[in-house]
């Protein structure tokens, strides 16, 4: 279920622009989100994603600044509220939950008061009605014997149980929007699965929209909608996910699925790589960030702001192509430099390697 | 020598007291051979007892129960100075680069160090070796004044990978060693260790819970659960046609990129 045509967005985020002191780390970065549709933020360590969702949801923190741009929920700048107004969207309209559970749960409460709290916090119910709220809260998302568990620690918990405590504890007012930050990458594989088939079928079930932040290419395909990858601060591409997975334009998106290893990965040949490092912000260079890295930049790349730009769209080349934003003015449009992935790995590996 | 498996795996257990005074046995009753110049990869999931396995091979700690033998050689009947003398041929690269080298070093101590506690050759000899060393793992020379913090984690990767290779070893335990780097780096330092095996002739056991990067590196490929070994098979088996359930769980629950290229899982490609 791609998102055609977009009804007035849920989650509305514009030019959003954070920095760390007076270093920019997120620049310019603007997506949408429909009623429960799924967005997936990739990028490597240091791209910005993870700030991303902190300011978007109002938990960044000094020296950390969000220094434009707005962030819509149903039309309300989040950005503008005053902290007791935040405080009382947060976790009630939209909620987050972490890489590490075992971080982000309070260790000195039992579970069940932990998740009391959250419901008590923005509803007005009783002591013993939030208590029945929490049993069933913990049994829909897989905690067997839910009664009797209320009472247990996080520590008594397996990492994938505590995720599960994460995520009832984030539903429980049921929220509209869910930011998750790399949900299962603390997580065995076999846990994984599990945690992200509980999430895909609650998000389904109460129709709350996600966004899912992660490293990981292969867990935004089997989950999300559409695709947003960051470099450097910026959203360099941003497309429907079976459009990106299938045809990416930025070559960065290229690189990256190329470089990932899955089981259905071409093991005969060396992985195509990245050269070089992503450069370090506050030092970014004029231009494409990408562009020292990229195999097919040239001058013309190296000046000026390079805006998010359709990319594609029926017509071009005789192809049928989806529409994809991309931060580039080389993208990946013409058949035969997308069709012939091995070219592409070729010119891809070349270079001086700096890793 | 020549002939037989470069690690041999007996029988070994190895257990750890639980709080409430019972017995974990981590590693429970483990028979395995690495043939010599293979990359021999071990998956399971946190808890299986690989980690635990690895430190015995390591000789980090001793076995319980059982014996492991290298080159043919039990270590556990070798004199303090004989394992010493074999420590040279063993290796370790750990997940995390920046925890695992020492930050107040430069990068040329860090990869002399072996060097220096196994006494091997003059001053002159070594700052020669760890030039070489560099140009192996492709750092720039002018690295060598650097000191870890100055280092991505990737070149660090690169670093602790110069460290593990300076005596010369047959034998590199890798535990989780692209684990922690990102996408793009992950896959250069995964060609870099493909490289160096071919061109050094060296034996690899590869921990990972990631099985596409193990699939990527290994032609044997050891399963664990709960401290067994469930299943060991060559590659293109353990992927086309894996025989214990617990394979085909652990199988079924990687994602994969693209849905639409999931039909190449059926047709592995050849290594080699």
């Amino acid at each position: 279920m791609t998102a055609a045509s977009p009804p007035a967005p849920l989650l509305d985020v514009r030019d959003l622009e954070v920095s760390v002191g007076k270093t920019p780390v997120v620049r310019s970065v603007s997506f949408q989100l429909a009623p429960g549709e799924r967005l997936g933020i990739v990028g490597e360590s240091g791209s910005g994603k993870t700030l991303t969702a902190l300011s978007v949801i109002g938990l960044h923190r000094a020296p950390v600044r969000v220094s434009g741009g707005q962030v819509l929920l149903n039309g309300t700048d989040l950005l503008a509220m005053r902290r007791r107004e935040i405080d009382k969207v947060r976790g009630a309209r939209i909620s987050m939950i972490y890489q590490d559970p075992a971080t982000s749960l309070d260790p000195l409460m039992t579970i069940g008061a932990q998740i009391t709290e959250a419901i008590r916090l923005h509803e007005p119910v009783s002591r013993a009605q939030a208590r029945n709220r929490a049993v069933e809260l913990l049994g829909d998302v897989g905690v067997p014997s839910p009664r009797e568990r209320l009472g247990a620690y996080p520590h008594e918990f397996s990492g994938g149980m505590r995720q599960r405590v994460m995520i009832a504890i984030a539903l429980a007012c049921q929220p509209e929007v869910l930011l998750c930050d790399e949900p299962t990458t603390a997580l065995d594989v076999t846990t994984q699965a599990l945690v992200l088939d509980l999430l895909d079928r609650l998000c389904r079930e109460h129709g709350v929209a996600s966004v899912l932040i992660t490293h990981d290419l292969a867990v935004a395909s089997g989950f999300c909608d559409k695709i947003a990858v960051m470099y450097a601060g910026q959203v360099v591409e941003q497309a429907a996910a079976t459009d990106f997975f299938e045809r990416p334009v930025h070559p960065y998106s290229a690189a990256l699925l190329s470089a990932s290893v899955d089981l259905a990965a071409d093991i005969s040949r060396p992985l195509p790589t990245i050269a070089g490092q992503p450069p370090v912000a506050g030092s970014l260079p004029a231009g494409c960030a990408f562009r020292s890295r990229c195999p097919y930049a040239d001058e013309a790349c190296a000046t000026g702001e390079i805006e998010l730009h359709s990319v594609g769209g029926p017509g071009i080349g005789g192809s049928e192509v989806g529409v994809a934003e991309a931060r580039c003015i080389r993208p990946l449009t013409d058949n035969a430099s997308r069709g012939n992935r091995g070219q592409q790995a070729a010119r891809l590996t070349q270079g001086v390697i700096d890793g | 020598m020549a002939d037989g498996p470069l690690v041999s795996v007996r029988d070994v257990v190895k257990s750890f007291r639980t709080r409430d005074g019972g017995q974990f046995r981590a590693v429970d009753g483990v028979s395995v051979d690495i043939r010599r110049g293979a990359a021999f990869g071990l998956v399971g999931e946190s808890g299986s007892g690989k980690s635990t396995l690895s430190r015995c091979i390591l000789r980090l700690t001793r076995p319980d129960e059982g014996s492991i033998c290298f080159d043919g050689r039990d270590m556990g009947t070798l004199s303090g100075g004989q394992l010493r003398r074999l420590r040279s041929q063993i290796q370790v690269v750990f997940q995390d680069p920046h925890g695992s080298l020492n930050r107040r070093k430069s990068v040329a101590e860090i990869i002399a160090a072996p060097l220096a506690a196994h006494r091997a050759g003059s001053r002159s000899q070594r700052a020669q070796r760890v030039a070489e060393l560099l140009d192996l793992v492709q750092l720039p020379a002018a690295m060598t004044g650097r000191r870890p913090s100055e280092l991505s984690g990737g070149q660090a990767q690169r670093v602790a990978i110069a460290r593990a290779l300076a005596l010369s070893p047959d034998f590199v335990v890798l535990d989780e060693a692209v684990s922690a780097l990102d996408v793009s780096i992950r896959a250069q330092i995964l060609n870099l260790l493909r490289d160096l095996q071919a061109q050094l002739g060296l034996t690899y056991l590869f921990i990972s819970h990631d099985l596409g990067v193990v699939r990527y590196l290994c032609e044997e490929i050891g399963v664990m659960q709960r401290g067994r070994l469930v299943e060991v098979a060559a590659r293109d088996e353990l992927f086309s046609a894996p025989k214990h359930p617990y394979t085909q769980v652990l199988l079924d629950a990687v994602p994969v990129v693209n849905p639409r290229r999931q039909s190449a899982l059926t047709t592995p490609g050849d290594a080699t």
